[in-house]
């Protein structure tokens, strides 16, 4: 049994009201990364989901569910529709990536530059 | 034809260009010969003005060989008027900064080499950002500037306002952009393709989910909102815009919510609206999504709030940053029209909104560099002390306010005429007394500066040397704010001329 693309969706509006709810709840700024991560990744499930399911409204496609053997010309003659999506949840987890480092090396220097500070009591306080 | 590729990268040579010139940055910096720190600042500048002058050199190659667009990267990337005015736009922001910061002892003292390889790489996110037709690129190309920016807010990394700005911006900015992509993905999926030509076939084959469509609509709008600090999502600007280091805050006033201007037309006048007939002309909303209402309840909003909020304050930055909000909401006017004059009249007010508001930052900057301080009780009796900033800083926030014969004046009458053309005479009218309040505090900074502290002779006129490299700088600035207000015509041709954001229609190269 294949699954639907409803369930992946569900999963991925779940993860983002989690997310969104840690962010919104959590006054810690690594939390609310954590929340940042949750919501970037529900996108992914999303374009991953759609990519398998897509059915394009603008070309030829492919129609069923299971991917094509054969690559299929959809989108002029760049490209198909199914790949795009899987290459952009690719980029997107790079981006993350890159995110979370810089925001974690600001959260660092805010550490460092607050003195003798202990990270784990600022960040109680903070919370 | 496939040959073409090659020919095709040529329209990309600006952006070469400041790739060139990062690599050249980070080089000196490695090698760190003596003085490296002033031929770092000239070698960055150089490499933005040259590719300043290759976009606008782009311009004429796209006139002379009478193209509409040139497509590149599998239709992910455009080169047309509109993107290159906004290449330009940039261009000139990014020049400035980086000719501001080349004489202020504090970015020297942070490191000059990080500052001008981050400040180039936003650029280039500007650049990308302004010729994105593809999802995946423009999330590429938004991270491009987002990323060094939030580096950016937090380069005074001693200071503690400049960390917090630096923290606030980018959780605010993480979260922006989170939400952004969410919609982002919904969007893919509801038009099967992430080229926009793709979208907007896709929206304008009629059976398009309009719940679907809002939803969407609302996840963009977050992040897009963020970029061009639009209410309800302008709460961190006023912090950012105050801690971070005065360059980096009037380039995020400036470039960065252009670069949002950018995509906000370009993504949301290619899914949500399909042209009437020209798209120079009346554009149509798909279905029947009342968006143009949401827009314009935000810019009233927005402008409402901005300028509230800045009759309370007493840092200049604080206040100029709550005065950036306000125009955001005065640009988005010409969004909500959904006609070409709307769109000249935004791309007519963001050109003359970044003098004003580069001038304005400048003055700031020359001030604190002279030894005073930001707030605006530093400012008074600086009429006095040094006329010429006085002067300046007058004619940048008379311009600001919209009075004539300042070009903020003609930008604002501009975007009023295309509301009242098109019908939105409320929206008019609240815009028009929305100027009026506004006049109230800047003109409290200009009264600082001429009607208190006034000496009592002259002899008791402790002169601000600002040196003649600022105040050849706030000239280059004030000369456009006041020449653009007399003579503007050849500004308003280039920004008609601009307005076409359709990616569907018209020549391309054969590809």
């Amino acid at each position: 049994m294949i699954a639907s693309l409803e369930w992946f969706l569900l999963i991925g509006a779940f993860l983002f009201a989690t997310g969104v709810y840690t962010i919104l709840t959590r006054k810690n700024a690594v939390s609310v990364l954590m929340g940042v991560e949750l919501v970037l990744n529900a996108a992914n499930i999303n374009l991953i989901a759609f990519s398998r399911f897509i059915k394009p409204v603008s070309s030829i496609g492919p129609q069923s569910v299971a991917l094509p053997m054969e690559p299929v010309a959809a989108s002029g003659i760049y490209g198909a529709p199914w790949i795009q999506g899987q290459v952009f949840a690719a980029f997107v987890i790079v981006l993350a990536a890159a995110e979370a480092a810089v925001a974690l090396g600001i959260i660092l220097g805010i550490y460092r530059g607050l003195g003798d500070v202990n990270v784990d009591e600022t960040v109680r306080l903070k919370g | 034809m496939e040959l073409g590729v090659v020919d095709n990268l040529a329209y990309l040579t600006p952006e070469f260009i400041l790739t060139a010139t990062l690599a050249g940055v980070i080089t000196l910096d490695l090698a760190r010969p003596k003085g490296a720190s002033g031929a770092i600042s000239k070698l960055a500048a150089t490499g933005i003005g040259a590719a300043l002058i290759m976009v606008l050199i782009t311009f004429f190659e796209l006139e002379y060989r009478q193209l509409t667009r040139v497509f590149l990267f599998a239709d992910s990337f455009v080169v047309d008027p509109f993107s290159l005015f906004f290449k330009t736009v940039a261009g000139v922001c990014s020049f400035l900064v980086a000719l501001f910061a080349a004489r202020m002892r504090r970015v020297e003292a942070h490191g000059t080499g990080e500052f001008y390889s981050l400040l180039l790489v936003t650029t280039i996110g500007v650049f990308l950002m302004s010729s994105a037709v593809d999802l995946v690129g423009l999330v590429v190309a938004i991270e491009t500037l987002s990323i060094p920016s939030y580096v950016l807010a937090g380069f005074y990394k001693r200071d503690r306002g400049s960390s917090e700005a630096a923290l606030k911006y980018v959780l605010y900015g993480a979260v922006a952009t989170g939400t952004m992509l969410m919609g982002l993905s919904f969007l893919y999926g509801l038009a099967g393709d992430t080229t926009f030509a793709g979208i907007a076939r896709a929206m304008n084959s009629g059976n398009v989910d309009i719940l679907s469509l809002s939803i969407i609509l609302g996840l963009v709008l977050v992040g897009v909102g963020f970029k061009i600090s639009a209410a309800p999502f302008h709460m961190w600007t006023p912090d950012v815009y105050e801690g971070s280091p005065t360059p980096v805050t009037a380039y995020l006033a400036t470039a960065s919510k252009a670069a949002g201007f950018a995509v906000l037309l370009r993504l949301f006048y290619n899914i949500l609206a399909r042209p009437e007939g020209s798209p120079t002309g009346q554009w149509l909303p798909i279905g029947d999504a009342g968006w143009t209402q949401l827009v314009a309840v935000i810019s009233v909003l927005t402008m409402t709030i901005g300028n509230l909020a800045a009759y309370r304050q007493t840092n200049v930055k604080r206040l100029l940053a709550y005065s950036s909000i306000a125009h955001a909401g005065y640009i988005l006017l010409g969004f909500v029209v959904l006609h070409g004059l709307g769109i000249m009249a935004m791309l007519f007010y963001i050109a003359v909104y970044v003098f004003m508001n580069l001038g304005a930052f400048l003055s700031i900057i020359a001030v604190s560099e002279a030894g005073g301080g930001e707030e605006i009780s530093d400012f008074r009796g600086l009429g006095w002390r040094s006329p010429f900033l006085g002067l300046c800083l007058s004619a940048f926030l008379f311009s600001l306010t919209g009075l004539p014969p300042f070009a903020g004046f003609v930008g604002k009458a501009y975007l009023f005429a295309a509301l009242v053309k098109n019908g939105w005479i409320w929206l008019a009218v609240i815009a028009a007394l929305n100027s009026a309040v506004s006049l109230y505090y800047y003109v409290r900074v200009v009264k600082a500066m001429y009607l208190e502290g006034i000496p009592r002779n002259e002899n008791d006129v402790v002169p601000l040397r600002i040196g003649g490299y600022f105040g050849i700088l706030l000239f280059v600035c004030l000369v456009p704010t006041i020449v653009l207000g007399i003579y503007w015509q050849p500004l308003q041709k280039l920004a008609m001329h601009s307005s076409g954001v359709n990616t569907t229609q018209g020549p391309g190269l054969p590809r």
